[in-house]
């Protein structure tokens, strides 16, 4: 394959991979519902509670205040909801390995999942 | 004054109610030790059988009195604690007539010199002390002198710990004694020849050599009006770590700031055991085990020396209490405020039932997999943290022992980062979620202190050990500096003062020393 050929061939198969997962549009981003899920946590908090460290943590952190920084932020390239679901997790559990946390009114949260609550803030994410 | 003679071979009993004798009475011995508690019990049962005649003076009787309990009221400043009243016991069998009967050793880090804590380090090493807390185990009738998880998962069933990365956190054991010295010990000590148990025998005053290096003499009187004189060879004070320094700040006829206390440093360094509810656990699902509740042993997470050390924090551990209960007892410090200690402590156990009966209620979904985690950390030695006495006096005429307890930034820096280290970890293992308490969430706040900062009712570090008389009141033999016959017994020598509660390790200290006056007391014999 010529070089101009190759990466073509991987342009578009990143294109493939990351439009299911992500796309942006001039009026709102959407995004796979399971970003804004923070698994771990919905097992011993409710969605208010979500919600509300979510906002919490947009205050604390104003650069990732806006839905398109947050999905940015946790984007994954792939397009089913499963796998992206097992690769946060992945993700948090390093988090918590590399100290990559952060308190959210005295919660110690992986970055991600508090990036996760955030987004599940800013609106329903749709489905 | 008037010599009492016993003939120790008839068996007559040897428990006298100094009351009883006649005013100004002499009494005479090998070794007198003042205290009836846990260390000075444990002193006088080494002794048991030794052809040494032994004095032991107890300042109440064997049953708690009111009026001998007043002569340890004194005042508090500083940070909130207990009425000094009743944050102890005065009568045979000491504190441990209400103790909660935790025991587990110090860990080696406890003992060294750390250069992020200042003061710290002893000049003994923990594997001094272990030959004595085997033996300080069989005087607390404790099981044997083993406080490894291995070892206990062996013996009990269901010991499950949480899967955590051993490297960062332990599982530190406890054993728990049920033994109350006063009960258990009390014909042991009436009945034994040697020992000559003095109740309502309270020491006012310690009597110095014209050099003041050695004593001659102590003072002991009652509420009956008696005051006799006690002469010994050697004399160890066991009264407790506050009564203690307060006996030789009291001392001051001869040596004007106190007797050994040349350099200022007797009262100092008061510590306790910081005990406060710091965070919560949420626990993903249900755990099974049993090894953090309250059983044949008890469990607390602990944080391993290299972790203490990369960290630059205190030795602390952290216990779990089911959150539904936790979450409506009320701190010790807010229940415990009573002067008298029985209804102090019927108040504490009144609002933990309380408690109960409001966690029914809503012991619910996720809740019934949460914990609060309560503290139990070293206080940073803290020369401003003390004991001093003031111009009040108690009804036997002793300056009345005043507390100023002052903690440090270290102390909650310590305490905050102990759970930020086990938060991550519970993240690592997948186990749950950490919530640090209000007072711990602000990173540049390491002053304010809750309302509910507890202490372990553990009075230590008022005459701190160090081979340097320049900055301790006695040397590595609890012998104090200066003074060749007078030697500490109890938690005031410690100059750490370690996360576990205090008793095992006092007592294992006391046997140490009282080796010690044993083999003074053989070399002296073998060269006369």
């Amino acid at each position: 394959m010529k070089r101009r050929n190759f990466l073509l061939v991987a342009a578009s198969s990143l294109v493939a991979v990351s439009i299911p997962t992500t796309y942006f549009y001039l009026g709102d981003v959407v995004y796979e519902d399971v970003l804004a899920q923070p698994q771990a946590l919905f097992l011993i908090w409710d969605s208010p509670m979500v919600v509300d460290i979510g906002n919490r943590y947009r205050f604390q952190v104003p650069s990732e205040k806006s839905k398109r920084s947050l999905v940015n932020l946790l984007s994954e390239p792939l397009s089913d909801s499963h796998a992206i679901a097992l690769s946060l997790e992945q993700k948090i559990k390093k988090d918590f390995e590399a100290g990559n946390t952060v308190t959210v009114d005295g919660w110690i949260l992986s970055i991600t999942e508090a990036r996760q609550c955030a987004l599940s803030s800013t609106t329903q994410p749709k489905g | 004054m008037r010599p009492l003679f016993y003939n120790t071979t008839e068996g007559i009993a040897m428990h006298i109610d100094a009351r009883n004798l006649e005013d100004n009475t002499l009494i005479q011995g090998d070794v007198c030790i003042v205290g009836a508690g846990a260390a000075g019990i444990s002193i006088a049962l080494d002794w048991m059988n030794t052809g040494h005649k032994v004095i032991l003076l107890e300042s109440g009787g064997f049953e708690y009195d009111d009026k001998v309990q007043d002569l340890y009221k004194g005042k508090s400043t500083g940070q909130k604690y207990y009425p000094l009243r009743s944050s102890r016991l005065s009568y045979f069998g000491g504190t441990t007539g209400h103790w909660a009967g935790m025991c587990s050793p110090f860990d080696n880090i406890d003992f060294i010199k750390r250069d992020w804590v200042p003061n710290s380090g002893w000049p003994i090493t923990r594997k001094d002390l272990d030959p004595f807390y085997a033996r300080a185990n069989e005087k607390l009738k404790l099981g044997p002198y083993e406080y490894s998880l291995s070892y206990w998962q062996k013996e009990v069933p269901n010991l499950n710990p949480f899967p955590l990365d051993e490297t960062i956190i332990w599982h530190k054991m406890w054993q728990l004694s049920q033994a109350r010295f006063g009960a258990l010990y009390k014909d042991a000590i009436t009945q034994a020849k040697n020992i000559h148990l003095y109740t309502y025998a309270t020491v006012v005053n310690v009597i110095a050599n014209e050099q003041v290096s050695g004593i001659q003499e102590v003072t002991i009187k009652n509420h009956a009006g008696k005051s006799h004189a006690v002469r010994a060879k050697h004399f160890i004070l066991a009264g407790g770590a506050i009564q203690n320094a307060r006996i030789l700040l009291a001392s001051n006829s001869q040596a004007p700031r106190g007797l050994g206390n040349d350099n200022d440093i007797v009262g100092r360094y008061f510590m306790e055991h910081l005990e406060i509810n710091s965070a919560e656990l949420w626990l993903l699902k249900p755990f099974p085990t049993d090894l953090y509740g309250w059983g044949k042993v008890y469990c607390e997470l602990a944080i391993t020396e290299k972790a203490q050390t990369e960290n630059r924090i205190l030795n602390g551990t952290a216990g779990l209490s089911p959150l539904s209960w936790a979450r409506h007892a009320k701190p010790r410090i807010e229940t415990w405020t009573d002067e008298d200690p029985r209804k102090a402590g019927e108040n504490m156990f009144k609002s933990w039932d309380e408690a109960a009966k409001e966690a029914e209620k809503d012991n619910q979904g996720s809740i019934a997999r949460a914990f609060e985690f309560q503290t139990r950390i070293e206080q940073a030695p803290n020369p401003n943290s003390r004991i001093t006495i003031g111009p009040e006096k108690d009804e036997l005429g002793v300056p009345l022992a005043n507390l100023h307890w002052q903690l440090t930034e270290l102390d909650k820096r310590s305490i905050r980062k102990i759970y930020q280290l086990i938060g991550q970890q519970m993240g690592v293992a997948g186990l749950g979620r950490v919530k640090l308490k209000e007072f711990l969430c602000d990173e540049n706040d390491n002053t304010h202190w809750p309302e509910g900062t507890n202490g372990g009712w553990h009075h230590m570090g008022t005459t701190r050990m160090s081979d340097d008389q320049k900055k301790g009141v006695v040397n590595s033999n609890c012998q104090v500096h200066g003074i060749h016959n007078l030697y500490v017994a109890g938690a005031g020598c410690y100059a750490t003062s370690g996360a576990p509660n205090p008793t095992l390790t006092l007592v294992a200290l006391s046997l140490r020393l009282s080796d010690y006056v044993k083999m003074k007391v053989a070399h002296r014999e073998s060269s006369s």
